[in-house]
């Protein structure tokens, strides 16, 4: 847990000043690099697919625009990582929808199938059963949670990001992410333990 | 005190799906798209620019004043948030107890919007802060928010097919922010957005 995420703040400098000269081809340098990662967050706070492109799209454009006022002050990663969320958790708001399964968590399960074969390499068949169970319910479990409480749950448990780089992003203290994260966390037991009676 | 079994928090961790193949070309595709759908309807902003200035140049020397420089600036940028004044507030009978001359306007088309945007001299005005006023002219069905230019003499923007296309003011908390914002109601588009003169 905790991974650190291999970035190179120089090279995002660089790429910035490049981009706010007019340089659009530096700009797309930047979407291309942080597109993988704002996906995997965007993706799993709002559970769909087509959200999630559609958030993403309006995320990047909101960061061209406002990219003449950004100062350099954080890094360029910690000012997107914050524009992502506060969008996402501004768009769940909005969207009136009830929060369940999807077709899109069958893909997530194809996608995660790799890593999940890994898990089950020496596992037996009803192990494996239960894992893709269990999956499914932590599925369910995540979009009961609170908007707020997923972002952390996606950026800690799922993203490996550090306490400290999440309160950066959220503006808010590491005690106040712990604190989220221990709640969620408490959450997400609760629902699951449900489940297995 | 409940906490995350290991398991549960492997799982986690493969939910770290990135997308793979061509993902981010395609989306880089989309987002160049929606630059250019940006960028063409600022081209028409700035189209619409030319046409003022080169309004403004002429009527200028038309203009009354009572002294000191006007300028107008026309400033095509997004807006920011700021109070808006609906221009729809007044009733016609108002306008019809207190009938405004105009004089000439240029006519704009722009991008479905249809109106108009000229100097009026008139006596139907009600100031709403420095130089913002609402202005009133024949025949209308209601105010259209206005900056002064010189003694009775008022610079304002109205449409065609009013209520649809509603000219709105933004009053900013500094009044030297304030600006006059022709919003097509429909598309959410602005069409012109104008700075008062500072009054001397």
């Amino acid at each position: 847990m905790g991974e650190s995420h291999k970035r190179g703040p120089d090279e995002d400098a660089s790429l910035v000043k490049r981009a706010q000269e007019g340089d659009l081809p530096a700009f797309d340098e930047l979407v291309v690099k942080h597109t993988p990662k704002l996906y995997a967050l965007v993706y799993n706070m709002t559970g769909n697919r087509e959200d999630t492109n559609d958030v993403l799209q309006d995320i990047f454009a909101r960061a061209f625009r406002n990219l003449k006022n950004f100062q350099g002050k954080s890094a360029f990663y910690t000012w997107i990582y914050s524009i992502s969320v506060n969008m996402t958790l501004n768009f769940l708001k909005k969207r009136n929808r009830e929060k369940r399964v999807s077709l899109d968590d069958e893909e997530l399960a194809l996608e995660q199938r790799g890593e999940l074969q890994e898990m089950n390499a020496s596992s037996d068949p009803v192990k494996e059963t239960e894992r893709h169970e269990l999956n499914e319910r932590l599925s369910i479990a995540l979009q009961k949670l609170s908007d707020d409480h997923r972002a952390v749950v996606t950026m800690f448990d799922i993203l490996g990001m550090p306490h400290a780089e999440i309160a950066s992003i959220l503006g808010i203290s590491s005690g106040t992410v712990r604190s989220r994260l221990h709640y969620a966390h408490r959450q997400l037991q609760s629902y699951l333990e449900e489940f297995r009676k | 005190m409940k906490e995350l079994s290991s398991e549960i928090r492997r799982l986690l961790a493969t939910r770290r799906v990135e997308p793979g193949g061509d993902y981010c070309a395609e989306f880089l595709k989309e987002f160049h798209e929606r630059q250019r759908r940006e960028l063409a309807s600022l081209s028409a902003g700035a189209i619409l620019w030319e046409r003022v200035v080169t309004w403004w140049a002429a009527e200028r020397r038309k203009l009354w004043m009572t002294g000191g420089a006007v300028s107008l600036v026309v400033i095509l940028a997004a807006v920011g948030t700021t109070a808006v004044i609906s221009a729809s507030a007044k009733k016609k009978d108002d306008l019809a107890q207190r009938p405004a001359v105009t004089s000439e306007h240029d006519e704009i088309q722009q991008d479905g919007f249809q109106g108009w945007v000229g100097v009026e001299e008139t006596r139907a005005f009600e100031r709403m802060g420095d130089s913002i006023v609402q202005v009133g002219w024949e025949g209308a069905s209601h105010w259209t928010p206005g900056f002064q230019v010189g003694d009775g003499m008022f610079v304002s923007v109205r449409s065609k097919a009013e209520p649809d296309q509603a000219v709105r003011l933004f009053v900013a908390e500094q009044p030297s922010e304030a600006r006059i914002v022709l919003v097509d109601q429909r598309s959410g588009m602005v069409v012109i957005e104008a700075k008062p003169p500072v009054r001397q």
